[in-house]
This record gives structure tokens, C-alpha cells and sequence, in this order.
């Protein structure tokens, strides 16, 4: 784990989602510290709840505006894979063995 | 050839001094060897005579098996013959019997032949019978969120062209792939095996585990893709829903994180493995609240071959997500019914509900192919989707409002099959195995 790698942090959106401006502005965070190919994510409609991702230090805990709100990140960020044994720590990955076409390389 | 065999001989003093001395742990004082047999028997005298009383099991008593009173005696020796068929079955008027090669029976581990093939889940789950009723998972969507599909693959290994949707699958934001044209890969995988219990069903393609994967691309394979997959299979589902194009939605989980490293540490208010607080288990919680199955792979942890990603980790490794009270916990075993070494046990790591697993399912088996010709479909991975076309198939009939996910789940657990040696739960095969034809019954249908 790295500190420069991307997080999650939660902020609020009434009556809709936040703009990315205004989440950074919930979180303190200039808008460029915000990832925004992932953009504004809908968490939990009943508690309008919306996800960011963004780089942060991990150390530095965020809460909401003013302090009184709970824990909004940085939140855990893992690497995650499929749940197929490999007989190696790596774990490569197999290319199509049987041939069949990528169609990204075509 | 040589071939080892047991067989019985008469009383004579040989033997009775030979079993009397390995009975109390000393030398024989008289060979073996010296013992009369049947000239084409050659006894093995590293083997101890056995008193067997007169080798009769119904006249055979404790006190008739002591070796001064016993009237035959068991021994060990060598015969030669062409092959194994050419092997008399009497010497001398006693019987001859083989003595074969016996070994532990070794966990099914990655490497490990494939065991059986798909048409047999389908007999060991009772397709026949659930499809006889019509579940077959008919206008019930099952998504994939795993690599992605390739559809060219899928229809040559299943033999027939799956239902899949076009519409309602996901492209991650700035990725080139078209839903089911990824590459051959494990998503490919759990599609043949979600098809095997529900061979109706419709595919969603959710590619959370794509290589190509939005959010920088540097990370490649982390949890927001799969937020960001969940919250656009959340939008989806209520308007499908509402629409109604499906009657269930069944979302397959072969993934997880392989160790607590991976994570923030301990203690970090915003770590993944053990915080239900986390962004991600909220929306699976939601998802699962507005009415889909989720299902998640326990992982490939197992205490006889744990991958070597889980580093020697084998206790508490059922995490995050994959721990959720929300979702099914799916382990895996073979067509034997004995457990995979590689499958994850519960209890489930601290912080999250502890009796995970919650059912097995069936893995290791000759499926899809998808990593080439005679490759087992391997892994929870495989145990996952077998589980989710069980549910899928139920799913069928079994409307949400009369069957909410979690009356469902629960009816899966108390229907399943025990093969461990204790009742109720623990923490190879969780409930037991799953039993889709009874736990259809159980909900009525």
C-alpha cells in the first residue's frame, strides 16, 4: 500500500449528485485532487451517499464539513483479482491458449 | 510380473511364533520363511503372520484369534504372473487376495487433474428435475462481474448460443472493448459454469476485473472499478425492475482480495477487509436490499494449498466483501463431494459475520476449457457461478416478493447437504453442499 495511490472518499448530494466541485469542496480537497474518469458514484440512495476516488494521504483522515460528520476517507482502495489457483505466487494471467481471436488486437 | 498378494495358510508353528512376537513387539525366534506354502508363493517375511481364527467371520471370536489357538493365519508374499487376471485365486485350496497400493486421498489442489466434467454437476445438482419444473433460469439475468465474456468462445464450448444482454451490460468509462467480446479469461469461465444449472438465463457482462480498466489505468485491477461496476448494475437493476424485464438478478462475485496487505492496516478506520463501512459494502448491501442474489467465491486460501498470493495465510481469510452477511459465501469441492485444499475456511477474519462459508459448491472440474484443451474449470472461482445457476434456476418461479434475497439464502443453507461429520455449520463446507432441487421445493417450486 501506498499513500499516492488512489482512495475512495464519500461525500453527500442533495437533491442529486455533487458536481465534482463540490465534492472536492466537502472534502477539503482542491477539484484536480479528484479522479475525474471516475467520477461522482451513487453509493447508498437512502443516505445520499456518493463515492470519489482521489489522491490523498492515507494517513490523514477526512471527516465532514466542520468536523461533524462521520469518517468520509480515505477509504481502502485494494488491488483485487479473479479466485482461480495458480500453482505460482505471480498468478499470471493465460492469453486465449486456443487461438480464438483477441478482438482488442484486431 | 511380481505381484503382491495376501493370502491364508494352516496353523504351523511358524506362524504362530511370528504373529506371537509381533503381538509383543519382539523378534520371531523361528524365519518366516520356514513356513510351508504353495510352492509358487514366495512370503514376504518383513510382513508379520495374522491370526485370524479359523478366517471364517462368523465362527471368528476373540479368544479363536489368539495366535496359539487361531487355525489360519493372514500372510504377505509374491507370486509371479503374466498380469494381474492371470493371478489364481486359490493356493492349496485357500484364497488369494490382492493387496493393492493404498494412499491418502490427496486434496484436489491447483494442479490437480480435472475431476469429472459439467454434465456430471448437472446430474449431482438434479438439473433434470429443476428444469422438469421449468427452472431454468427463463427471463432471470445473471452478471458476470469478473473479465469479461467472449461470446465467440462461450457458444463454441457450450454448443449453443447463450441468451446475453447487450443492452443492459457495462462498458467501463474509456474502454474499448465491446460487453462479450473480451479476450478468452476467467470471466468467460463463470459464464459456462452460471449456464450449467440455468442454461436459460441471460448474461450481463460486467468486466470489473478488465486489464483495461478505467481510473488511471495504472492500477488496473482495484476495488472502485468494482464500485463503479456495482453502482451501474444498481441504476440498472431499478429500471429493469420497474420495467419488469427480468424476475431475479443473480450477481456473481469470483474475486476478492488474496491478503490483509493488500489493504490499509489494521485498525485504519478506512480499510477494506473488515469494515462494513466501507463505500463498497454499502453498495452490496444496497444492491442486495433492492432485491438481487449476490454471491461471492470464498477465496483460494484453503489450509492443504493455499495460493501463493494468500503468503501461508490460511486462518481469517474469507474477507471484505466476500464476508458480507449480504451475499451467499460460496466454497468449493469436487465431484467427489470432498472439499478443494485450495478453498477458503471460516471462520471468516474478525469484524465480519464469522460463520462464512456459507455452502459449497462444485469446482475442478472439465467445463468451459477457457484456458485451453482438458483445463479444469478451477478454483471458488468456478464453485461460484455453479452456485449462482442454482439460484438463478430457482429464481425462475421464485418471485422476489414472496422470496426476498434473504428468506432465499436462508433456505439454501437449511436445505443443504451435510458431508461433514458434524451437523450444522463449519468451516470446510460451510452448511453443506448445495442442494438446488430441495431448496426449490423448500420456497415452492
Amino acid at each position: 500500500m501506498s499513500a499516492a495511490k488512489p482512495s475512495l472518499m464519500t461525500v453527500r448530494g442533495e437533491p442529486g449528485p455533487p458536481t465534482l466541485a463540490e465534492a472536492a469542496r466537502q472534502l477539503g480537497l482542491p477539484t484536480g485532487a479528484l479522479d475525474a474518469a471516475f467520477g461522482v458514484v451513487l453509493v447508498d440512495p437512502e443516505q445520499k451517499l456518493y463515492c470519489v476516488e482521489a489522491v490523498v494521504d492515507a494517513d490523514q483522515p477526512t471527516r465532514g464539513e466542520e468536523g461533524r460528520e462521520a469518517f468520509r476517507g480515505p477509504y481502502s482502495n485494494p488491488e483485487i483479482a479473479p479466485f482461480r489457483p495458480t500453482e505460482d505466487a505471480a498468478g499470471a494471467e493465460t492469453a486465449d491458449p486456443r487461438g480464438i481471436p483477441d478482438p482488442k488486437a484486431e | 510380473m511380481r505381484v503382491q498378494v495376501l493370502t491364508v495358510l494352516p496353523s504351523q508353528e511358524p506362524l504362530v511364533e511370528s504373529a506371537m512376537a509381533s503381538w509383543e513387539g519382539r523378534p520371531s525366534t523361528i524365519p518366516l520363511l520356514a513356513a510351508r506354502t504353495a510352492p509358487s508363493l514366495e512370503i514376504d517375511p518383513t510382513f508379520a503372520a495374522i491370526a485370524v481364527g479359523s478366517g471364517r467371520p462368523a465362527e471368528t471370536t476373540v479368544t479363536s484369534m489368539a495366535p496359539e489357538a487361531s487355525e489360519r493365519f493372514v500372510v504377505r508374499g509374491f507370486i509371479e504372473a503374466e498380469d494381474p487376471s492371470a493371478i489364481p485365486a486359490m493356493l492349496d485350496g485357500e484364497p488369494v487376495f490382492a493387496d493393492p497400493v493404498i494412499a491418502p486421498f490427496a486434496p484436489t489442489c491447483a494442479g490437480s487433474a480435472a475431476l469429472g466434467n459439467a454434465a456430471q454437476v448437472r446430474s449431482k445438482l438434479s438439473q433434470t428435475a429443476l428444469a422438469g419444473r421449468g427452472l431454468t433460469g427463463d427471463r432471470v439475468a445473471i452478471a458476470i462481474m469478473d473479465t469479461g465474456i467472449n461470446l465467440a468462445a462461450l457458444r463454441v464450448a457450450l454448443g449453443m448460443v447463450p441468451r446475453f444482454d447487450v443492452a443492459n451490460s457495462w462498458t467501463p468509462p474509456g474502454g474499448g472493448t465491446a460487453p462479450f467480446a473480451y479476450p478468452v479469461d476467467h470471466g468467460t469461465m463463470c459464464a459456462y459454469d452460471a449456464l450449467i444449472m440455468a442454461p436459460k438465463a441471460t448474461l450481463l457482462d460486467y468486466p470489473v476485473l478488465a486489464a483495461n480498466a478505467p481510473g488511471g489505468g495504472i492500477v488496473g485491477r482495484t476495488l472502485s472499478v468494482a464500485v463503479q461496476g456495482f453502482a451501474k448494475l444498481l441504476a440498472f437493476w431499478a429500471v429493469a425492475f420497474a420495467g419488469p424485464v427480468y424476475n431475479g438478478l443473480v450477481v456473481n462475485n469470483s474475486w476478492g482480495i488474496y491478503h490483509p496487505s493488500w489493504d490499509f492496516p489494521a485498525g485504519h478506520p478506512g480499510r477494506y477487509v473488515d469494515n462494513p463501512n466501507h463505500p463498497f459494502m454499502l453498495l452490496v448491501s444496497v444492491l442486495a436490499r433492492t432485491g438481487a442474489d449476490i454471491l461471492f467465491a470464498a477465496g483460494n486460501c484453503g489450509a492443504q494449498c493455499p495460493d501463493g498470493r494468500c503468503q501461508t495465510r490460511v486462518v481469517g481469510s474469507i474477507m471484505g466483501a466476500n464476508a458480507s452477511a449480504d451475499v451467499l459465501t460460496l466454497a468449493g469441492c469436487d465431484v467427489r463431494d470432498s472439499r478443494v485444499g485450495y478453498s477458503s475456511q471460516g471462520p471468516s477474519i474478525a469484524g465480519m459475520p464469522q460463520q462464512k462459508p456459507d455452502l459449497t459448491a462444485y469446482t475442478h472440474f472439465l467445463g468451459s476449457q477457457a484456458f485451453g484443451p482438458g483445463s479444469p474449470d478451477t478454483g471458488t472461482s468456478a464453485a461460484c457461478p455453479v452456485a449462482a445457476g442454482c439460484v438463478a434456476a430457482i429464481r425462475t418461479h421464485a418471485g422476489l416478493a414472496a422470496v426476498p434475497p434473504a428468506h432465499l439464502m436462508a433456505q439454501l443453507k437449511a436445505t443443504a447437504r451435510n458431508v461433514h461429520a458434524n451437523p450444522g455449520w463449519n468451516g470446510d463446507y460451510g452448511h453443506g453442499i448445495i442442494d438446488p432441487d430441495a431448496a426449490a421445493q423448500s420456497v415452492g417450486v
